[in-house]
């Protein structure tokens, strides 16, 4: 009783009242009972307390953890339609190449023009594989060093690569089944199969390659109609004159759209 | 069908530029830093930030490497990333579909 008395606190004091009807508050050693009692009813307020807080604590958590993983229809089209513009972007524009169409022009200009003016000269072979090998290289040269937009370029190197190949393989082929060893079919024959194959890199690239392949294949088939030199001249102006102007008509529009 | 869609969604790819990066090298297997970080306009220490995020969940690896005497770091994706970003793709498709779109 004296130990209750002590306790002025309010919490004591209903502890001591419910403790009343107890066996052990007014026997001998009532206070180590009192202690324990007091201790216990900490402990289990602290447990209330920290079951409201945990539970306000998870229904808080709970509540992020569905907001942060529902995701709204208007969400998933904005990322998906984030995706296919970064795709777009980044493909493969016909009208970009403008350098290299424009120096294919040229040299396949001077090429066929040429051959009109080199007809008497001997070994007129040898001075062809100079001519394609001197070819190759500026435009390697150029493609390494011209400075390309972003866009991709491995793509690019595989389907050029491919095209290449396509057109190496198909001469010794071409030779061999159609019987080109006649100069003016020959002749026809290497820009017909360089119009086929950017036709195919137009499958990939877009409709502006598809177009210039077109032009090219159908030049060359035209020229087969024509005797010589005008096959030659009709090569140098249609088909190498065609191209570099077309690089040009590409150039202005890259430079348009800035 | 709902609860699994939603339970499955892979916060990596919350963020635009994650997924931007995801999607440049799943079109091109590897890309260099510079070009990704041209490609999606980032300033190098954001795009650094979040390439760390993805290599650290496995879905990228970098190799470091010299070209032309210049240090180019080069960006691959695992075969973990694929799988997590067409997963991811499966889902954004999913929902579109369950909102009847």
């Amino acid at each position: 009783m004296n130990t209750c008395m002590e306790v002025d606190n309010q919490a004591h004091n209903s502890f001591c009242y419910s403790s009343v009807s107890g066996v052990s508050i007014f026997t001998e050693g009532s206070n180590i009972i009192l202690q324990v009692k007091i201790f216990r009813t900490v402990l289990i307020m602290i447990d209330k307390l920290q079951s409201t807080l945990y539970n306000r604590a998870y229904k808080k958590l709970l509540s992020r953890y569905r907001e942060g993983n529902v995701m709204k229809s208007e969400e998933a089209l904005e990322q998906i339609s984030y995706m296919k513009d970064l795709l777009a972007k980044s493909r493969i524009k016909a009208t970009e190449g403008y350098p290299v169409f424009l120096l294919v022009g040229i040299f396949w200009f001077i090429g066929n023009i040429l051959i009109i003016t080199a007809h008497t000269i001997p070994f007129l072979n040898f001075l062809w594989v100079f001519f394609v090998i001197a070819a190759a290289v500026s435009v390697r040269a150029l493609v390494r060093n011209h400075k390309w937009p972003v866009m991709d370029l491995k793509l690019l190197k595989q389907l050029g690569s491919q095209c290449l190949f396509l057109l190496i393989s198909s001469i010794p082929f071409g030779v061999l089944l159609f019987n080109l060893s006649a100069n003016w079919a020959f002749k026809a024959y290497v820009p017909f199969q360089v119009g086929l194959a950017y036709m195919i890199a137009g499958v990939f690239i877009g409709r502006d390659m598809k177009y210039i392949g077109l032009g090219i294949a159908a030049t060359s088939l035209l020229s087969l109609l024509m005797p010589y030199p005008f096959q030659d001249i009709w090569l140098a102006v249609v088909g190498g004159g065609g191209l570099a102007v077309t690089g040009v008509i590409f150039r202005n529009q890259v430079k348009k759209r800035g | 069908m709902d609860k699994e869609t939603i339970k499955n969604l892979n916060d990596v790819f919350s963020p635009k530029a994650r997924l931007g990066i995801m999607t440049i090298l799943i079109t091109t297997e590897e890309s260099d830093f510079s070009t990704i970080k041209e490609r999606l306009g980032m300033s190098d220490g954001n795009l650094g930030a979040h390439m760390r995020v993805l290599e650290d969940q496995e879905y990228i690896t970098l190799e470091k490497m010299f070209v032309n005497r210049r240090p180019r770091t080069v960006y691959k994706i695992t075969d973990k990333g694929r799988r997590a970003f067409s997963d991811h793709l499966a889902q954004l498709e999913a929902i579109i579909r369950m909102s009847g779109r």
